[in-house]
């Protein structure tokens, strides 16, 4: 009996695999399937969102599948699995301890999204990197057993940004770039190098330091792509130098790696992205500036006089993202004594000359307005503005003014944007005037 | 037989000892704007997304009710959850769900001033 009963769990351990694989298995568990000619993606969220991930993964496949050169037929059809539910709700406490994985031997990714809001990018970096591990393990599979290149360059391929149009590869990870600097400069010693090589996929992926590893392992791999290997070589060969690189020639790297995380400048290198809008990067620019925006730093004066000088870009996708940029910049400033420096101040007026700039385009006004209703500690600066502009001849810049108030002023007003897209002028008009009265009330205070 | 009724019994617990109960909360309305509420829903603890959604849904019409009585323009409503902070007697913000009506126009619209200006 107990014999029957081991061989009937074996057969099913054996099976599972074969279940879960095949579209069959995975249909049985999830409520949507959408197949593509290289995958096939399952979910339980709705068929609109499945639809939407399943072109970034089809836009993802060609991209690196031009840098890795691997043979479509090698790559097989694999299974990825999108995790999660269709909700409005925001949970700020969900963290999840895994966002994705890669299972090559059943040519598996899952990816959890339950985070992620119908239309947003949010998932792009995790998609990136899992399907950057199906590329490295299919066209190196020696690289399962070696963390710190799987992990790395996974890492660095994480921040790749696409369109329909082309394919940019910064291959800088700005957030994991501050962690292994961190570490770099840090009291505590330092990873050994040899060690970080050596290291077994369990300590790798130890609770403790595993935020540390994948750090160290993506500055290693940055290093020897941007730094170590030459800068004309492609990329597609630089990653299959890295593969046959000797271990016991990038142990000996060690001095000049620990020199360069030590006096490594993160902002510098964004704002390098971010001056180098030509066609070829401007993706890169526009995420540089995004980044800038919102990286903590103990060097906002830097960044915003950098900021300011993109204000004017005559490049408009740029110049919106600098705005945008510049006010968060601006609202999260550590020190008080940043926001009274003359060029902080011509900044400040940039973009109140922009807010109300009736020859600006619509969506910059819109994003400008957006991104000023989330400033909490500059709100003094934008209320004013903002209360011009619900006087627009524009309906959309007056509703989108009138949200943007809502959230940063304790006044209450009328949200609803029909109201000040439609409503009629007197019923706004007197809206309008409510606010003047305040501010006026607020002058008076001081 | 005893087996089986061995069996449901073991069943039965473990069932019972999985089970959490139904979340403790209480809620307090505010009008946040001229027809937006505020909806503060104070839990026990944290919980998942489908009981976040359900206490919305349940207090949802208690309150656009309440909101017709009196009057009050609805546009949005805002729910925001708030659980005991592990070891003090403080309360952290732990969700967010915003309602609005399917249309995207007001459950009524007077567009009519009812609340006070008062600087922040």
């Amino acid at each position: 009996m107990r014999a029957h009963v081991r061989l009937l769990g074996l057969i099913g351990w054996l099976a599972l695999p074969g279940i879960v694989a095949s579209g069959s298995g995975c249909g049985l568990l999830y409520k949507h399937a959408h197949t593509e000619r290289r995958f096939t993606l399952y979910s339980n969220r709705s068929e609109t969102y499945l639809k939407h991930v399943a072109s970034k993964v089809e836009r993802i496949y060609e991209g690196l599948g031009a840098v890795f050169k691997v043979p479509r037929e090698r790559l097989g059809h694999p299974t990825i699995l999108l995790e999660g539910v269709d909700t409005d709700v925001v949970d700020f406490h969900y963290s999840p301890d895994i966002l994705g994985c890669y299972i090559p031997f059943l040519n598996l990714i899952s990816i959890e999204s339950t985070a992620a809001p119908r239309e947003s990018e949010t998932t792009d970096p995790v998609l990136l990197h899992e399907i950057a591990h199906h590329f490295i393990s299919t066209q190196w599979p020696a690289a399962t057993s070696e963390c710190w290149l799987n992990e790395g360059l996974a890492a660095a391929l994480e921040t790749s940004l696409f369109d329909a149009d082309g394919f940019e590869f910064p291959l800088l990870n700005p957030e994991l770039g501050q962690v292994a600097r961190h570490c770099a400069r840090g009291k505590e010693p330092l990873l050994r190098l040899p060690d970080l090589l050596d290291m077994s996929w369990s300590q790798f992926h130890d609770r403790e330091h595993r935020e540390r590893n994948y750090a160290l392992a993506w500055a290693l791999v940055y290093y020897l792509l941007d730094r170590h290997l030459p800068a004309d070589m492609p990329l597609g060969e630089k990653i299959d130098a890295l593969y046959r690189l000797d271990r016991g020639e990038i142990a000996g790297l060690e001095p000049k790696w620990i020199q360069f995380l030590r006096s490594f400048d993160l902002n510098g290198a964004l704002l390098t992205y971010a001056r180098d809008t030509g066609s070829a990067t401007r993706r890169t620019a526009r995420w540089a500036i995004e980044k800038l925006g919102q990286l903590r730093s103990g060097e906002d004066l830097r960044l915003l006089e950098e900021l300011a000088e993109l204000l004017d870009s005559p490049d408009f996708q740029v110049r919106v993202q600098a705005h945008v940029a510049f006010l968060r910049r601006l609202d999260q400033a550590t020190h008080s004594y940043v926001l009274e420096h003359e060029v902080v101040h011509k900044g400040v007026a940039r973009v109140k000359r922009a807010l109300r700039d009736s020859n600006e385009s619509r969506s910059v006004s819109l994003t400008i307005v957006d991104a000023a209703g989330e400033c909490r500690r500059t709100q003094a600066d934008w209320v004013p503005c903002l209360v011009d502009l619900l006087d627009s001849t524009d309906g959309e810049v007056r509703a989108a003014a009138a949200s943007a108030l809502s959230r940063m002023s304790a006044k209450p007003t009328i949200v609803n944007p029909d109201f000040w897209r439609e409503g009629t002028p007197n019923a706004r008009g007197a809206e309008i005037a409510e606010w003047r009265a305040w501010l006026s009330t607020l002058n008076d205070q001081g | 037989m005893r087996s089986i009724v061995m069996v449901i019994l073991t069943a039965l617990m473990a069932f019972v000892a999985g089970c959490r109960g139904a979340p403790l909360y209480s809620i307090r309305v505010e009008e946040t704007h001229k027809d937006v509420l505020r909806v503060a829903v104070a839990v026990d603890r944290p919980l998942s997304i489908h009981e976040y959604h359900r206490i919305a849904e349940d207090e949802l019409r208690f309150v656009l009710k309440g909101a017709r009585r009196y009057e009050v323009p609805v546009y949005e409503v805002r729910f925001e959850y708030f659980a005991p902070v592990e070891g003090t007697v403080a309360a952290e913000r732990v969700a967010a769900y915003i309602w609005r009506p399917d249309d995207a126009r007001p459950v009524h619209t007077t567009f009519q001033s009812n609340t006070e200006t008062v600087p922040p």
